[in-house]
């Protein structure tokens, strides 16, 4: 499994989950529609994981080293976090814009494809790789997911159709992205602290992960003490994740990370 | 109990005097000069409110977090130095254990007064917080190389990590995260418990690494093949000796195996259409580049040139060497020849194709790097360690990391360059690195702790009235 086998199964999945959402969109609903449901977007899920797993034994190290790599797992976890909502507390529209949302990122991959290389650099061959970055993506899906969450809101919210139930989501969202924040930041900081001789350094990927972190921290106190507030906090998500977006992305192309060494390569 | 009444005993004169900055005429000046304009809000029912009348909310905390930026700035351009550099041993602990005794002053005779009610409340963390992510963000925002001569730079803008401003954001956020660490640290039931993991974990790892960076040391050690070395040097190339001595006995690279690619003759980069990156050369391997068949007839890791071709060689400087068979997919265009990346004492080797295009060996990518030393004490048996990336030893209270070597020299390099690290405080912050760890379990486990029925659309469809910033 290469990167080149890339097209056949993001294409796959993606037909497999437009088909699901398509279907619970549809009017009426009987029982052996409700399994089709659930049978297209697992299989999709499946597929996608599929490819991860045969492209992580391929290339015998953790595909999660450049950009694109992390795109595939936040492509993987999104859809997974949609469909887990989904089943939970039957949100249509989220599971359609998880879903969405993994299209979008799978589409990139397929138009910017990969070089794939087998080749690991010493400082990334750690224990603490794969679950710093897999805690990091996690997080940042479960994130994302909350964004999406804060778009319908303010969306409602210009309508005046708000329901508390919306804030109630991207809270628990947002709880769990930041937990696993917390712990990718400090799984992070003890890698650090074996590969390069510190925990901190405040290198540019550091600082905007921090930043990040800060963003999310605003919003939990926020909510805490305005239990009834909904349109200050859904921006501050808003812009939360326009700060995880440059921490993730936007770093590599900041004047500030000229010297960074987490940089992806 | 005891520990009570001691730090009541202490602690008497302080109050008093401070008795007059918390709540004297300083304060109630403020109070009756600053006059808010009162709300323009809609809503009729809304009292007008006086600024600086308790209880404080985001006006005022915002306030103070903008003076004290606004002081930082001042302290940084009108002091000589640039930055602060943090004390070491003691006077950083020193610090420390007054700042904690100052919380905890404040909270034992303070804590139902409004000054402290408010410092430990969500307003004025929300306005700590956001100073210090401004100052972060101005640290990922700019470029850190402490140059001066700007207005930035006299700001302490170029130097984020050790200016005033950080400094103010820190003691500000760290005020309010004790203080509301210490108001839940009773009772200490299981909710309070999981706040304190949190919050005073966080204080412990801030207020652990800022100290800490006064005791802090990072030096280099250049180490050549047979030579005992018990001194490092600091970036200033100031050396400094140790408590130990290391002997270097070799240096190794392990690499992974070269990779083949085509490229442009004229430009030396990588020929246009090729995707998916290149592949590694391994013996009897076939593989397609662009419109070439590819066969490695033969691969020697470490070879010398000979005649035309390579031998098989372990002399020093011996790069890797491939025997390949070219042929252009329509048969027209077939060579054989030898293919090497080349090192500082051998040429590279390449073959060149019909259209100008070069067929070579890239350098091979270091997979392992590898300082086999014998370390010296005073008191104990010399012993042999082995040093690698991502494995550092430790030896009195130091760590040693692999740090660079001769790139010139590349995998024959007889020098080893360690970085050496001591860090005292590393226990204190991993302590609370420790508690924010669990405080992250607590989390998830417990999430926002909403119970199901709340998260029902139809048990809690009420539109919500109530929206802005302030109550
Ligand atoms: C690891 C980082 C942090 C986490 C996970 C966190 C989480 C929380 C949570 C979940 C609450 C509300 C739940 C409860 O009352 O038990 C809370 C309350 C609060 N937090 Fe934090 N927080 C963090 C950092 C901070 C910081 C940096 C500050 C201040 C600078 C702060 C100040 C407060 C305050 C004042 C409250 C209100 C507590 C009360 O009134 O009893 N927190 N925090």
């Amino acid at each position: 499994m290469e990167w080149t086998n890339f097209p056949f199964f993001g294409i796959l999945s993606s037909i497999l989950w437009i088909s699901g959402v398509i279907i619970i969109w549809l009017p009426g609903g009987g029982r052996i529609r409700k399994t089709f449901f659930h049978l297209l977007i697992i299989t999709g899920i499946a597929v996608f994981g599929f490819f991860l797993v045969a492209l992580w034994i391929n290339l015998g190290r953790a595909p999660m080293r450049t950009l694109g790599e992390t795109r595939l797992w936040y492509a993987f976890f999104l859809s997974f976090i949609g469909y887990i909502a989904y089943v939970r507390w039957r949100y249509k529209w989220f599971l359609s814009y998880s879903i969405l949302m993994s299209l979008v990122f799978s589409l990139i991959n397929l138009i910017y494809p990969e070089n794939f290389s087998k080749t690991l650099v010493p400082a990334l061959q750690s224990p603490w790789f794969v679950p710093h970055v897999i805690v990091y993506i996690f997080g940042y899906a479960l994130l994302g997911a909350a964004t999406i969450v804060a778009l319908k809101g303010l969306y409602l919210d210009y309508f005046h159709t708000f329901r508390k139930s919306i804030m109630n989501l991207s809270d628990n969202l947002v709880y769990l992205g930041f937990a696993f924040l917390t712990l990718g930041l400090l799984f992070g900081a003890i890698w650090a602290k074996e590969a390069w001789g510190h925990y901190w350094t405040w290198d540019p990927k550091e600082t905007w992960a921090f930043v990040t972190w800060l963003a999310y921290l605003l919003y939990i106190h926020y909510r805490h003490f305005h239990p009834a507030k909904v349109r200050t906090p859904l921006w501050m998500l808003g812009c939360a994740f326009i700060i995880l977006l440059v921490a993730w992305f936007g770093v590599n192309y900041l004047p500030a990370a000229s010297d960074s060494i987490h940089v992806y390569s | 109990m005891f520990l009570f009444s001691l730090l009541k005993c202490i602690f008497k004169p302080l109050k008093n005097s401070l008795h007059w900055i918390i709540s004297g005429p300083i304060y109630k000046h403020l109070q009756d000069q600053i006059v808010m304009a009162g709300k323009k809000k809609n809503s009729s029912s809304e009292v007008v409110r006086k600024m600086w009348t308790h209880p404080w909310r985001y006006r005022e905390s915002f306030l103070v977090a903008f003076l004290l930026m606004f002081a930082g700035v001042l302290i940084e351009m009108f002091t000589a130095s640039p930055g602060i550099s943090v004390p070491g041993f003691p006077a950083n602990m020193f610090a420390g254990m007054t700042f904690i005794a100052t919380l905890a002053f404040l909270h034992i005779f303070y804590g139902k007064s409004n000054f402290v009610k408010w410092l430990s409340g969500v307003p004025a963390a929300i306005s700590s917080i956001t100073l210090f992510s401004f100052a972060a963000l101005i640290l990922g925002l700019l470029p850190q190389n402490g140059e001066s001569g700007s207005l930035l730079s006299a700001a302490g803008f170029t130097h984020v990590k050790n200016s005033w401003v950080i400094v103010m954001a820190q003691i500000y956020l760290l005020t309010s995260l004790g203080l509301v660490s210490l108001r839940r640290s009773t009772p200490l039931n299981t909710k309070n418990a999981g706040f304190l993991l949190n919050h005073a974990g966080l204080w412990i790892v801030i207020a652990g690494a800022s100290l800490g960076t006064g005791d802090l040391q990072r030096l280099k050690m250049d180490l050549h093949a047979g030579e005992t070395i018990w001194y490092a040097y600091d970036n200033q190339k100031r050396n400094y000796e140790l408590p130990f001595a290391v002997r270097l006995d070799s240096f190794h690279i392990d690499q992974y195996p070269p990779k083949a690619g085509i490229f442009d003759g004229r430009t030396g980069r990588i020929a246009e259409g090729i995707s998916g990156g290149l592949p590694h050369i391994y013996e009897g391997d076939m593989f397609t580049l662009l419109d070439y068949r590819i066969t490695v007839e033969e691969f020697l890791p470490s070879a010398w040139p000979a005649g035309d071709g390579f031998t098989k060689s372990d002399e020093t400087g011996s790069p890797p060497a491939a025997r390949v068979t070219v042929t252009s997919q329509n048969g027209r265009e077939s060579h054989t020849g030898w293919l090497s990346c080349g090192s500082f004492l051998v040429n590279p080797s390449y073959i060149i194709l019909d259209n100008g295009m070069v067929l070579a060996m890239t350098e091979p990518r270091p997979e392992r790097y590898r300082s086999d030393v014998r370390i010296y004490t005073k008191e104990k048996e010399p012993r042999d360690e082995v040093i690698e990336v991502n494995a550092p030893p430790r030896v009195e209270g130091w760590r040693l990391y692999q740090y660079s070597y001769d790139t010139s020299r590349g995998r024959w390099s007889e020098l080893s360059v360690l970085e050496i690290v001591r860090d005292p405080w590393l226990p204190v912050v991993y302590t609370g690195i420790m508690m924010l760890l669990a405080g992250a379990l607590y989390i998830l486990w417990l999430g926002r702790g909403i119970k199901k029925e709340e998260l029902d659309d139809n048990n809690m469809n009420r539109p919500l009235s109530g929206r802005g910033f302030e109550d």
